[in-house]
C-alpha cells in the first residue's frame, strides 16, 4: 500500500477513438476519480473506449467493478471498452475474475484500435 | 450562590471558619516567637557587601544569592531553660536570635560548578542576623551547592577553606598542631582585632584558647576562641581563624557546654513517605520499559504508534519547561548583566519556541484522548467546568462552583492545620528562614511561581493525572483513594508543612495523610478543577501570609500582593457564582462531546453489525462423515464482504461455498448478507454447482449496485465417495494438495457474480470433479491471505500459500490445524502491516 498510493488519470481524444490512461493504484479511493473521467467521455457521446493500463500499478475491487460497470453502459450505447498494455500483476487480477472472458484485453494499444476498426 | 451554599452548607462553614482562624491564629500558632524582621535583603545585601569591601574584597555584581539558614542558637537557650526549670526566654531578647542568612558575593566570572570542582575560585560566606549584625564571615574556595555561576574576586588571592561548614571549619584536627612562638600568637591577635575593630564586633580580652596548625601546603593558621558567659548558662562563643596576615573566618555562637553533639535525627516518617511514589514511579517505568521490549519483540508494537509518540513528545515538553524554569532561576538567581544572563536570554529565545510548540502538540493528543474516552467515561459533572472553559463561557455556575469549592476547602485546610498548630505543643518551629520556604527571600513574585510550579504542576500531574487514569478503568471509589494518596504523597512537599510539624512531633504525618485524603476526597466530589484550585489555594496563602506577619514593610507589601491577588480570584469565582452570566451552560454540550457521543454510538452500532454479522457465519464446522472440515473469517475492519457457509445436501454431501463481496465496510457487509440468503435458498434447489451459482448470478444481477461483483467458489463434497465437484466464479482458485504434498490450484473456467446475464455466464462457467484421496487436503480461501501485503507491500502470493499447504499436507495436522496454522503464517508475514482485507479460511480434510 505504501508503495504508491498516488493515482491520476489522463484522456486523449484520437478520432473516434478516446484512449484514457489511468496511472498508480486503483482502488476504493481513487475508483470514484477514474469512473468520473470515464462517464466523461461517454456523456460526451464517445463510446469508442481504450483503456491504457501501462502505468496501472494495482486495482482493487473497486477498480474493477468501474470496468464493470462502464463496459455494461458502453455496450449499451453500442461501443466498447477495449483494455490494453496490462501490467502482468493487473491481469492476473482481470484473469482471475474470468473477465479475461467478457472483455477484450490486448497487448498493446493499437491492437486495441485494430479491433474497433475491424 | 444561594444555591450553591443550599448545596454545600458545611463547606461555607467549615471555609469561612477556616479562613478566621488562619489569619487569625496563624500567628499565634507558628509563629510565636518571630520578632518584626527589620531589614530586606537588598538592606542585607548592602550590609554585607560594606563589610565585605572593608576587608579588600571588591565585586562588580551585588549577590550571588542568600540563603535563610536556620541557627540553633535560641535552641541552645531553650534547652538550658528547660533543664534549669525556668520558662524559656523570649527570643526577641537574646543577642543572636537564631537565624541568619548566608551571602555569597559573586564577581561573575561564567564558571560552572563542574569546572568548579576542578580549579576552585575564591568565594565569600557572610551571615547577618536580620537586623544586619554579621554573625559568620568566611573566606573560602569551593563550590557553592545549587549555584551555577561562581566569583572570582579581584582579590588576588586564594583562601585557605575548600568548604563553608563552619563546624567543620574549626573542628580544628589535632595531628596538625604545629608550635606557635609568642611573638606569632601576638601577631595574630594583632589582626583578629584590627578585624573586630573595623566591624565593631564587641570581643574583647584575651583568647580562652589558641591552636595553630598547617595546611597541607605548610601555610599556618591560628585558630583564636573567646569563650563569654550567656544567657541561661550558655556560652557566648567568637571564633577566628587567622590565615598568614589576614582574618579568614569569623564566627559567633550560643552554646551550650554541657551538650555534646548528637547526630541528627533521620525523619524516618517523611522519608518513606518521600519514598512511596518514588518507588512507584520507579516501579511504574520498570514495567513499561519491560512490557515495550516484550512487546516489541512479540511484534505487537507500532513504534510510531499516537501513543507513544505522544509519550515522547510530553516526555521533552516537560524537560523543556523543566529547562526553560532553570534558566529563569538562573536569571533571576543571579545579577544581572553577566554573559550569563545573556546566554540565559538565548536560552529561552530557543527553548521557548520549542517548548510551546512540544506543549500544543500534549494538549493536542490530550484533547484527542479526553474526547474518545474522558467524556464518555467520567461523570459529565467532573468536566463540565473544563467544558464550560472551553467554549469560553468563563463566568457560568458550573465553571465558578468548584473554584470555589477549592478555595473553600483550601481555608479550611488552613484552619485546621492552624489549630493543629495551637494546640501542638512542639508545632511552633522558631525560625522564620525556614516559614518562607524557598532559596532565597520573599519577593513579589516567589509565592505565586512556586504555587504555580509546585502546586500545579506537581499536582495535576501526577496526582491528577493517576486519579483520572484511575477514574477511566474503575468506578470504586476506594481504589481511587489508594491511588490518588500514593500519587499525591509526591506532592507532600508542595504543603510546606515540614517547617510546622517537625518530624519528631509525630504530628506530622497525621497531617500530610489528613491533608491529601481530604484533596482526593475533594477531588472525587468536586472533580479535578477544584482539587487543583485547592492546592493553588493552599500553596498561596501558606507561603505568602507568614511572609506579611514578618512586619518589616517591604515583605508586607510583597506577601500581601500574592494574597490580593488569590482574594481578588475567590472574589471572582463568588460573584460569577451569584451571578452567572448564562445559567443554560450544563444542558449545551460542547461540540466537541457531541462528536464524541456520536462516535461511541456509530461504534458500538458497529459492534451490533459485527455482531449479526459473525451470527450469519457458521460458528461450528459441519459433522460430515469422512471429512474433517474447519473454517475462519476474520474481518479487516468492524464489519466485511467476505462470506463462507456449509450447506448439507442429499446422500451425506456437503456443500462448501466461500465467497468476496467488491467494496469493503458496510455496503460489502449488505450484499454478504443479501448473497448468503441466495446461496441458502438455491442450494436447496440444485444439485449442480454451476447451477447454483447461475441462478445465484440472476439474483445478484438485479439487487446488486452497478460495479458491484461478487466472487464465489462452490464446491460439493462427498465424504463416502471423495468426489469434489466445485465452480468457480471469478473466485481464487480452490487448493487441492495430496496426502504426499503433490498438488495445485483447482482453476475450473469462470466470471464473477453480478458481472454478467446469466446467459453468458452459463457459457463460461464450468463444473470440473476431481477425486480425492484420504488424507488430502482442500483449501478454499479469499484474497485477504494471497494479498496480505507486509511493511514493503509485497504480497503473501500464489507462490507461499501453496509452499505452506504442501508442508501442511504431508503432517497429520487436522482441518482446524490447517486454518489456524495459515492465519498465523500470514500474520507472521504480514508483520506490523494493518490488515486490510477480510481473510476468509476454509480447509477440508479427507479421512
Amino acid at each position: 500500500m505504501s508503495k504508491n498510493e498516488g493515482f491520476k488519470v489522463s484522456r486523449r481524444d484520437d478520432g473516434n477513438l478516446t484512449i484514457v490512461y489511468p496511472q498508480g493504484f486503483l482502488d476504493a479511493h481513487t475508483a470514484p476519480d477514474f469512473e468520473t473521467e470515464l462517464q466523461k467521455a461517454i456523456e460526451g457521446g464517445r463510446v469508442q473506449i481504450i483503456v491504457n493500463c501501462r502505468d496501472l500499478d494495482y486495482i482493487s475491487s473497486a477498480g474493477l467493478g468501474v470496468f464493470m460497470g462502464c463496459i455494461e453502459q458502453v455496450r449499451d450505447l453500442g461501443g466498447d471498452i477495449k483494455i490494453s498494455n496490462l501490467v502482468p500483476k493487473v491481469y492476473h487480477v482481470f484473469e482471475l475474475l474470468g473477465f479475461h472472458q467478457l472483455y477484450d484485453l490486448t497487448p498493446t494499444e493499437e491492437e486495441a484500435a485494430g479491433k474497433f476498426t475491424a | 450562590m444561594k444555591t450553591f451554599f443550599r448545596a454545600h452548607p458545611k463547606l461555607f462553614i467549615a471555609g469561612g471558619a477556616g479562613l478566621i482562624v488562619f489569619l487569625a491564629l496563624f500567628r499565634f500558632a507558628f509563629m510565636r516567637d518571630v520578632r518584626p524582621m527589620p531589614l530586606s535583603r537588598d538592606d542585607i545585601s548592602e550590609v554585607a557587601l560594606d563589610f565585605a569591601a572593608a576587608e579588600g574584597w571588591t565585586s562588580p555584581n551585588r549577590v550571588v544569592q542568600t540563603v535563610p539558614v536556620e541557627g540553633d542558637d535560641y535552641e541552645t537557650v531553650r534547652r538550658l531553660a528547660e533543664a534549669a526549670g525556668t520558662p524559656p526566654p523570649d527570643r526577641r531578647t537574646l543577642p543572636d536570635p537564631g537565624w541568619e542568612t548566608a551571602i555569597f558575593t559573586n564577581p561573575g566570572s561564567l564558571r560552572t560548578s563542574l569546572m568548579q570542582r576542578r580549579q576552585p575560585d575564591p568565594i565569600l560566606s557572610i551571615a547577618t542576623t536580620p537586623e544586619g549584625r554579621v554573625v559568620q564571615y568566611v573566606e573560602a574556595s569551593s563550590p557553592i551547592a545549587g549555584t551555577t555561576t561562581i566569583s572570582r574576586p579581584t582579590a588576588t588571592r586564594t583562601p585557605p577553606f575548600p568548604e563553608l561548614n563552619t563546624n567543620d571549619l574549626f573542628g580544628v584536627d589535632s595531628d596538625n598542631r604545629t608550635n606557635l612562638s609568642e611573638q606569632d600568637q601576638q601577631r595574630a591577635l594583632e589582626i583578629a582585632r584590627a578585624f573586630f575593630d573595623r566591624h565593631a564586633i564587641q570581643c574583647d580580652g584575651n583568647p580562652t584558647s589558641t591552636l595553630a596548625r598547617s595546611t597541607s601546603d605548610r601555610v599556618r593558621l591560628v585558630y583564636f576562641t573567646w569563650d563569654r558567659e550567656g544567657p541561661f548558662g550558655s556560652t557566648e562563643r567568637t571564633r577566628a581563624i587567622i590565615w598568614g596576615d589576614r582574618l579568614a573566618a569569623y564566627d559567633f555562637d550560643l552554646v551550650d557546654p554541657l551538650r555534646r553533639e548528637e547526630p541528627s535525627s533521620f525523619d524516618w516518617v517523611g522519608t518513606s513517605l518521600d519514598l512511596v511514589p518514588v518507588l512507584g514511579i520507579l516501579a511504574g517505568i520498570t514495567i513499561v520499559g519491560v512490557l515495550l521490549v516484550v512487546r516489541r519483540r512479540q511484534g505487537e508494537l507500532d513504534l510510531r504508534s499516537p501513543a507513544l509518540l505522544f509519550a515522547g513528545i510530553f516526555l521533552g515538553s516537560v524537560a523543556s519547561i523543566i529547562m526553560m524554569l532553570g534558566t529563569f532561576a538562573a536569571m533571576f538567581g543571579n545579577s544581572a548583566g553577566t554573559i550569563a544572563v545573556w546566554l540565559g536570554f538565548l536560552n529561552i529565545a530557543i527553548t521557548s519556541p520549542i517548548g510551546i510548540f512540544l506543549v500544543s502538540f500534549v494538549v493536542a493528543g490530550a484533547w484527542a484522548v479526553g474526547e474518545s474516552q474522558a467524556y464518555l467515561v467520567w461523570p459529565q459533572q467532573n468536566l463540565r467546568p473544563f467544558s464550560a472553559w472551553m467554549r469560553g463561557d468563563f463566568r457560568t455556575r458550573e465553571a465558578l462552583e468548584p473554584v470555589t469549592a477549592g478555595y473553600l476547602s483550601a481555608f479550611a485546610a488552613l484552619g485546621a492545620v492552624t489549630l493543629l498548630g495551637l494546640v501542638s505543643p512542639r508545632a511552633s518551629q522558631p525560625s522564620i528562614a525556614s516559614l518562607f520556604g524557598f532559596n532565597s527571600w520573599p519577593s513579589m513574585v516567589a509565592p505565586i511561581t512556586s504555587g504555580i510550579v509546585t502546586g500545579i504542576t506537581l499536582t495535576v500531574v501526577s496526582g491528577i493525572l493517576a486519579m483520572t487514569y484511575a477514574r477511566l478503568r474503575t468506578r470504586r471509589i476506594w481504589v481511587l483513594l489508594v491511588v490518588g494518596t500514593i500519587a499525591m504523597l509526591s506532592v507532600r512537599a508542595a504543603f510546606s508543612l515540614t517547617q510546622f510539624f517537625p518530624a519528631s512531633s509525630g504530628i506530622a504525618p497525621i497531617v500530610y495523610v489528613g491533608l491529601i485524603v481530604g484533596l482526593v476526597i475533594l477531588f472525587v466530589r468536586s472533580g479535578p478543577l477544584a482539587s487543583t484550585t485547592a492546592v493553588f489555594v493552599y500553596m498561596v496563602f501558606v507561603s505568602a501570609y507568614p511572609v506579611v506577619l514578618t512586619m518589616n514593610p517591604r515583605h508586607v507589601a510583597m506577601g500581601s500582593w500574592a494574597l490580593a491577588a488569590s482574594f481578588g480570584f475567590f472574589g471572582l469565582a463568588i460573584y460569577g457564582t451569584m451571578r452567572p452570566r448564562r445559567d443554560g451552560g450544563a444542558d449545551a454540550m460542547p461540540s466537541h462531546v457531541r462528536r464524541a457521543i456520536d462516535r461511541l454510538r456509530i461504534t458500538q452500532e458497529f459492534d451490533v453489525a459485527r455482531g449479526v454479522q459473525a451470527q450469519l457465519l457458521p460458528s461450528a464446522a459441519p459433522n460430515s462423515p469422512g471429512l474433517d472440515v474447519a473454517g475462519l473469517c476474520v474481518p479487516a475492519n468492524e464489519v466485511g464482504g467476505d462470506y463462507f457457509d456449509y450447506f448439507d445436501l442429499k446422500d451425506g454431501r456437503l456443500g462448501i461455498a466461500v465467497g468476496d463481496v467488491s467494496g469493503k465496510g458496510v455496503g460489502a457487509a449488505i450484499y454478504m448478507t443479501l448473497t448468503k440468503s441466495y446461496m441458502v435458498t438455491q442450494t436447496r434447489q440444485a444439485a449442480d454447482p454451476a447451477r447454483v451459482l447461475s441462478r445465484v448470478n440472476d439474483h445478484l444481477r438485479r439487487n446488486l449496485a452497478r460495479g458491484t461483483f461478487v466472487t464465489m467458489a462452490y464446491a460439493i463434497v462427498d465424504g463416502k465417495s471423495r468426489q469434489i465437484a466445485y465452480a468457480r466464479a471469478g473466485h481464487n482458485p480452490p487448493l487441492l494438495i495430496r496426502a504426499d504434498g503433490d498438488g495445485d490450484f483447482l482453476s475450473a473456467p469462470g466470471v464473477t457474480l453480478g458481472a454478467v446475464a446469466s446467459g453468458t455466464l452459463d457459457g463460461i462457467l464450468r463444473v470440473e470433479s476431481v477425486e480425492a484421496r484420504p488424507g488430502d487436503l482442500l483449501l478454499l480461501y479469499t484474497d485477504g491471505v494471497t494479498e496480505a501485503m507486509d511493511v514493503r507491500g509485497d504480497e503473501y502470493g500464489d507462490d507461499r500459500l501453496i509452499a505452506f499447504a504442501r508442508n501442511i499436507a504431508r503432517t497429520s495436522a487436522t482441518a482446524a490445524d490447517v486454518v489456524n496454522a495459515l492465519l498465523r503464517d500470514v500474520r507472521t508475514f504480514a508483520g506490523r502491516a494493518q490488515q486490510h482485507d477480510d481473510i476468509t479460511l476454509v480447509a477440508v480434510r479427507f479421512r
